[in-house]
């Protein structure tokens, strides 16, 4: 089950919301860890005893650090206060020295997992890239004394298992995400603004990346013969993997909201970024937040020599790469994306300062959408195969893929194109809540409820759409 | 508080109440839908087949520990609840009507033309396959030699009715595929481009609109035009009798869009007595026509031709002409079967994709004096069976 079915849309997610709303104070947190077992299990019962291990892999992990740290606390009570204490927490005697152990013993034990499930041909659990990291990122916080140690296991079976991000993220820092478990901002207003954010992902992703990627399909079904086919396939993958995830991430976001839980935006229109560093901190904003926090600034960050900046940019990007796969593409999509940030920093930043904005963005967008070229080849191979089609290798015969799929879906791609930058949404709020007349407020609200019946009737049609599949009895 | 303070906070908090009505018809638009549905689809009666997809629809699966362990309890569950749902046949359409609204006349690999006519995408033919197609072809002429051979290879409608393709669309050229693969066959093998012959006759019902193989009438121009190079003289007047009106064919299951339906006609010859007899199969089935009328009141309406595809079918007629026409086809060929009882004693049909016997036996056996291909070019570009069953 994703968030995106549609029996999690009309059945499940408003099922659970009922109970969660219905039921007393106490049980609310239970009732959230259940929905999120159960929302977990339709994706294999295994898998769910495989997120249990971890779940209590983690919780006991953390309770082993919080002793370990209450008692060099006791022995030396200087270590735990100030900031010293979350930069160089190793230093402190033996006690210090065996939680380091404890921590890198088990952060090991979580990538060891991690690193089997996704570079062997097991059958992956899913969300498995995203709860780790939300493990680690909750042993680091404790360890570091940022967060305090989870006592209740099933609070800290809330963090983990958290329906609406476990699937796909956004990755919550533990940080950001304990005190909302003690006391989640359950309302009507958040309930209701949730709902919003719920549909408008929804719609993102179902309305516009699921057509992008049928588009896309078409493209590359039969190899992709001609340039003019594997530049409009750039074109498309990069609207579509944008869409894709910048609408689930909304739809996660919203959905957590509307069980009282703040999460941060994952993307904040990164297509027009004016250069590759801003691009980076606006697009999948939890992983490279995540990445910043527990790999980047414990190398030292930015606060050391140039030399070290640059292994550290590369180490951290040479780790994106091989999270998002285990082909050696992901792995050279990374380096090349590490590599741009480097050269735009050290070498042509600066350059690239005096040009205007719409030249700076086009820029950015283009070396990006390049980089996905790796990121939707299945080998190294292929990826240089299509980078050959992109500069005029390969036949010029085509049969004319590229111009039906660019006909039919010139509406798709101008609207797509458009939803990529902030234009729709300030057309909307100065549509809906900043117009000026104070008069017709009865005849926007059945505009907007109409139009959002329509976009939704639609959106069911889609997905029901989508599963149209005709046994062609008559071919044979 | 000075008047522009104040307001600036009327202003905001303006937009945070119209921020928050709207918010709150989201989420009731959300519960509606919700409430709607889960009601809808209890009371909404159990399919357990899909006429309009024409497949058996999915139906909640007992659960047992295996299906629960392995987790395809859910997926067949989940799959079930969408094919169950209320008015899904309603809501396929939609996406399709709501995607040509937008500019996409492609559904689902159907085009969508103007008169109602929906269209197949022309099948890129497999080098390999079909080269080992010709060779296959060429070997089996060599082997049995002192017969006539004719490959009829037919295109798809979009081939031959370009007109009513939509304005943008741009596909292959089957017409210059259908030729490049003639050319391959040896002399003594008469190829026919039934798309020649049809493009003169565009502006009739050559085509149905819905389904993606030819009509009657269609069939017939080709079988008239080409039978000479078959070797038939003394050609017979066939009339025409409508019996269907209600068709909709696979090109409207497979995009959901549902246009004009179909007529059906079927063709006898009033001069010729029609004494033959049907042995489907190798005595699976006898009838004593061509036309197996019951599957008119079925979906796929065009098996009325000859009751569909058979591994092998004869045709044993009293036309006392000397000649036996040994055919390979594909369901094109069914249609064009009724125009040929007054020109043959007897017709073997073969369809190689199901027929696992050896066909150069029947060669000598039932003394074959013609031997017949006829394919739709979408057909034989994708399927090789024609080369198994050749045994060259």
């Amino acid at each position: 089950m994703t968030l995106n079915s549609i029996f999690f849309i009309l059945i499940y997610m408003p099922a659970s919301l009922l109970v969660f709303y219905l039921v007393p104070k106490k049980a609310k947190l239970p009732v959230l860890a259940a929905a999120g077992l159960c929302f977990y299990a339709a994706s294999g019962p295994l898998n769910l005893l495989f997120l249990g291990c971890s779940v209590i892999f983690n919780y006991m992990t953390g309770l082993e650090i919080g002793i370990l740290k209450d008692s060099a606390a006791k022995r030396s009570p200087q270590i735990i206060s100030g900031k010293q204490s979350s930069d160089r927490p190793g230093r402190g005697g033996e006690g210090q020295n065996r939680m380091l152990i404890v921590l890198i013993a088990a952060i090991a034990a979580n990538l060891l997992m991690l690193g089997i499930f996704k570079y062997s041909t097991a059958v992956m659990p899913m969300g498995i890239s995203f709860f780790t990291f939300s493990a680690i990122s909750y042993l680091v916080d404790v360890y570091r004394g940022e967060a305090p140690v989870q006592n209740n296991l099933l609070k800290f079976a809330v963090y983990i298992t958290f329906f609406p991000k476990i699937l796909s993220g956004p990755i919550v820092r533990y940080t950001d995400f304990y005190e909302q478990i003690e006391k989640p901002k359950i309302s009507v207003e958040s309930l209701r603004s949730g709902a919003m954010m719920f549909l408008a992902g929804l719609m993102k992703k179902v309305l516009l990346a699921d057509r992008l990627g049928v588009a896309f399909g078409e493209l590359t079904a039969s190899g992709v013969e001609t340039t003019s086919a594997a530049w409009l396939g750039v074109l498309f993958f990069s609207l579509q993997l944008y869409f894709d995830f910048s609408g689930y991430s909304d739809m996660a976001i919203g959905l957590a909201r509307m069980f009282g839980f703040e999460i941060d935006e994952n993307f904040n229109y990164p297509y027009t970024s004016e250069n590759v560093s801003v691009f980076w901190r606006r697009w999948h904003i939890s992983l490279g937040e995540w990445f910043k926090h527990y790999v980047y600034f414990p190398l030292g960050g930015s606060r050391v020599g140039t030399a070290r900046i640059v292994i550290n940019i590369m180490v951290v990007w040479t780790l994106t790469g091989l999270w998002h796969g285990s082909t050696v593409s992901f792995l050279f999509w990374g380096l090349y994306n590490g590599g741009l940030v480097l050269l735009d920093k050290f070498v042509v930043g600066k350059y690239l300062a005096k040009l205007p904005v719409a030249v700076r963005v086009a820029i950015t967008v283009f070396v990006v959408c390049m980089g996905w070229v790796f990121f939707f080849s299945p080998s190294l191979g292929a990826s240089f195969l299509y980078f050959g089609r992109l500069l005029g290798g390969g036949s010029a015969a085509g049969v004319g893929v590229a111009g039906s799929v660019f006909a039919r879906n010139i509406v798709l791609l101008v609207i797509s194109v458009i939803g990529c930058t902030g234009i729709p949404k300030s057309i909307f709020e100065n549509i809906f809540y900043r117009r000026k007349d104070h008069s017709g407020n009865k005849v926007f609200m059945v505009l907007f409820v109409v139009s959002a019946s329509a976009l939704l009737l639609l959106t069911i049609a889609e997905l029901i759409g989508a599963t149209n599949t005709t046994f062609l009895y008559a071919q044979f | 508080m000075s008047a522009k303070s104040a307001r600036y906070s009327k202003k905001a908090n303006e937009i945070k109440s119209r921020r928050a009505k709207l918010c709150g018809a989201a989420l009731a638009v959300l519960a509606c839908f919700a409430v709607f549905f889960a009601i809808a689809n209890i009371i909404n009666p159990r399919r357990e087949f899909s006429d309009a997809e024409n497949r058996n629809l999915k139906t909640m699966p007992p659960l047992n520990f295996e299906n629960f362990s392995d987790g395809s309890f859910f997926d067949e569950a989940f799959a079930a609840y969408s094919d169950q749902f209320v008015f899904r046949d309603a809501f396929i359409g939609i996406k399709s009507q709501a995607e040509l609204l937008s500019g996409d006349y492609m559904e689902n690999g159907v085009m969508i033309g103007s008169d109602g006519y929906l269209f197949p995408t022309p099948e890129t033919p497999d080098t390999d396959k079909t080269e080992s197609i010709v060779q296959a072809v060429n070997k089996f002429s060599k082997e049995h030699d002192g017969v006539n051979y004719t490959f009829l290879l037919a295109p798809c409608s979009t081939a031959v009715l370009t007109d009513k393709l939509p304005a943008t669309a741009s596909v292959r050229d089957q017409m210059v595929d259908i030729n490049s693969f003639g050319e391959g066959l040896n002399g003594s093998v008469s190829f026919i481009n039934a798309g020649d012959i049809l493009s003169g006759h565009t502006d009739e019902y050559i085509y149905y609109r819905t389904d993606h193989h030819w009509t009657s009438k269609g069939a017939y121009y080709v079988f008239s035009e080409s039978a000479k190079t078959m070797g038939i003289e003394d050609m017979k007047e066939p009339d025409e009798h409508k019996v269907s009106d209600s068709f909709f064919g696979t090109m409207a299951s497979q995009s959901g869009v549902y246009t004009d339906a179909d007529s059906i006609s079927i063709y006898d010859y009033k001069d010729v007595p029609d004494n033959y007899v049907v042995n489907i199969n190798s005595g699976e089935k006898r009838t004593a026509s061509v036309f197996d009328s019951e599957k008119l009141q079925e979906k796929d309406k065009y098996q009325v031709f000859m009751g569909g595809n058979h591994p092998i079918a004869e045709i044993v007629t009293q036309s006392d002409t000397g000649k036996v026409l040994l055919m390979f086809k594909d369901s094109y060929a069914n249609s064009f079967v009724q125009f040929l009882y007054p020109y043959y004693d007897k017709i073997i049909i073969i369809d190689p994709r199901y027929y696992y016997d050896d066909p150069g036996q029947l060669m000598g056996l039932e003394n074959v004096t013609d031997v017949m291909f006829l394919y739709s070019a979408n057909i034989l570009f994708k399927d090789a069976s024609l080369v198994d069953c050749l045994g060259v």
